[in-house]
């Protein structure tokens, strides 16, 4: 458990932290998505197919908010790393659980993106104060500290996430009662079904 | 007879600065001006050839940190076009005349900003996204049932490539096609037909949707034994969406009712 904490978690939060960067603020290339971060997270993390499966509920779950404007769905990367990284790791909560989870912490994260992007109207005023005194912007050292920021507030907050309700949630799943587990199973099989109507939904509009 | 003018071309070297650099227009998002730091980093080189004059090249560095905000792969068309009209800002003599080159340089972003969202965000976001994820699925299971090595793998390629080669397309044509139509491009981009490829793409979407949804019920892990169960959810999922229920409420609900139900022992 120390490893995993003191090596492993941070090591995979800081790699999910670079990868979910494509979502707003590099590239949009799409290997933010779910259908990649998952199958990739669970594959360093020792469980490539239940990383699959969990990025491609996430993926769909995720496409039924448009990222328009200062629209922010649940960051779908996020929730994918974390539902795979709390089933994966040590704690072993049942993926059931973890989806939900994991798309509750997506949405969470998008308090973080919020404060980020406020910070950044700052560097808005350095800019400008750099072109009136020097006529030009230092971009490396703005792109720098705009993207670090975000990228430390990521992967520290996946991080704390996965270290915190692990846990937690271990902990609660023991003192329910056991038949509560068969239920949520039963709904973790329908997941697949729910999705795909949702997708199909979404393509026939 | 009236003299045409000749449609001017972006200078060598320039489109593929503007490519490169349209990769970072969100880096520095912001809820004031969005995407004005990335947009003025993206045109900088632009505006350092077209402004030889070190105080208009200061002056058209300021006003592009005002707001800017538009569909990401689309920003190249409003990048071409508005260094065209930079080129009339540098060629004014009279200050009257620079201002009503400025004039029209903000009028245009304005107009392309949300223009070109309302065609990108459609396309991008809400058919495109969906249609590779369908097709992905389709990939992997495909790519499963045969037996090919790493089918996730592969089918998550397969999907990538497909979303990306429109998008880098975009970014590659978008500066090129800007500059050359500059205030003419809305007519440009009404000809390229985003609506229509939109409905493609979403057609094929839901094929690809439509196929993953009969292998999810026929094919193992998830299927393999018809379960009138599993397409009831299937169906109810697709009603609940249509009343505009998410399937996060509802799977949080399912899982909460059905906790409760094992519980009780039902």
């Amino acid at each position: 458990m120390s490893a995993w904490l003191s090596v492993g978690l941070p090591a995979l939060s800081a790699s999910v932290a670079v990868l979910e960067a494509d979502t707003v603020l590099v590239g949009q290339w799409l290997v933010s998505r779910p259908l990649v971060v998952g199958p990739l997270v669970g594959w360093l993390a020792g469980d490539p197919v239940l990383g699959a499966g969990l990025g491609a509920l996430v993926e769909v779950f995720c496409l039924e908010e448009l990222p328009v404007g200062s629209v922010m769905p649940p960051n779908g990367a996020v929730a994918a790393a974390t539902a795979v990284l709390l089933s994966a790791g040590p704690s072993g909560i049942p993926p059931a659980l973890s989806l939900p989870v994991g798309l509750a912490l997506g949405a969470l994260h998008g308090r973080v993106e919020a404060r980020v992007r406020s910070w950044r109207a700052a560097l808005t005023a350095r800019a400008l104060e750099a072109v009136v005194t020097e006529g030009v912007v230092p971009w490396r050292r703005l792109w720098a500290r705009s993207v670090g920021v975000h990228l430390a507030a990521t992967a520290l907050f996946v991080y704390a996430a996965v270290a915190l309700l692990g846990p937690t949630l271990d902990r609660a799943l023991t003192w329910l009662p056991g038949s509560v587990s068969p239920g949520l199973e039963r709904v973790w099989q329908a997941a697949p079904f729910l999705a795909l109507g949702s997708l199909l939904q979404r393509l026939s509009r | 007879m009236t003299a045409v003018a000749a449609p001017r071309t972006l200078p060598a070297g320039e489109r593929e600065t503007l490519f490169w650099r349209s990769m970072l227009i969100q880096a520095g998002w912001n809820f004031e001006g969005m995407q004005n730091l990335g947009f003025l980093y993206a045109l900088e080189p632009g505006l350092a050839r077209v402004h030889r004059d070190p105080e208009r090249r200061r002056r058209a560095q300021m006003r592009h940190l005002g707001f800017f905000n538009t569909e990401p792969h689309m920003a190249g068309f409003a990048l071409g076009a508005t260094l065209v009209l930079e080129e009339d800002v540098a060629r004014a003599t009279e200050d009257a005349d620079e201002a009503a080159a400025v004039q029209r340089v903000e009028r245009l972003k304005r107009a392309l900003g949300s223009a070109l969202a309302a065609l990108g965000d459609p396309f991008y976001w809400g058919t495109l996204r969906p249609a590779t994820a369908a097709w992905t699925l389709v990939a992997w299971t495909a790519l499963w049932t045969l037996g090919a090595p790493s089918p996730v793998a592969f089918g998550t390629a397969l999907g990538l490539a497909a979303f990306n080669a429109p998008a880098l397309w975009t970014r590659w044509v978008g500066p090129r096609l800007g500059y050359e139509r500059g205030e003419g491009l809305p007519a440009e981009l009404k000809r390229l037909g985003w609506p229509e490829k939109a409905l493609l793409v979403r057609r094929i979407g839901l094929a690809g949707a439509a196929l993953a949804a009969a292998a999810a019920l026929a094919v193992p892990p998830f299927g393999g034994t018809p379960s009138w169960a599993n397409a009831a959810v299937l169906a109810g999922a697709f009603g609940l969406r249509l009343r505009g229920h998410g399937s996060l409420g509802v799977y949080s609900a399912l899982a909460l009712a059905s906790a409760v139900l094992s519980a009780a022992g039902a």
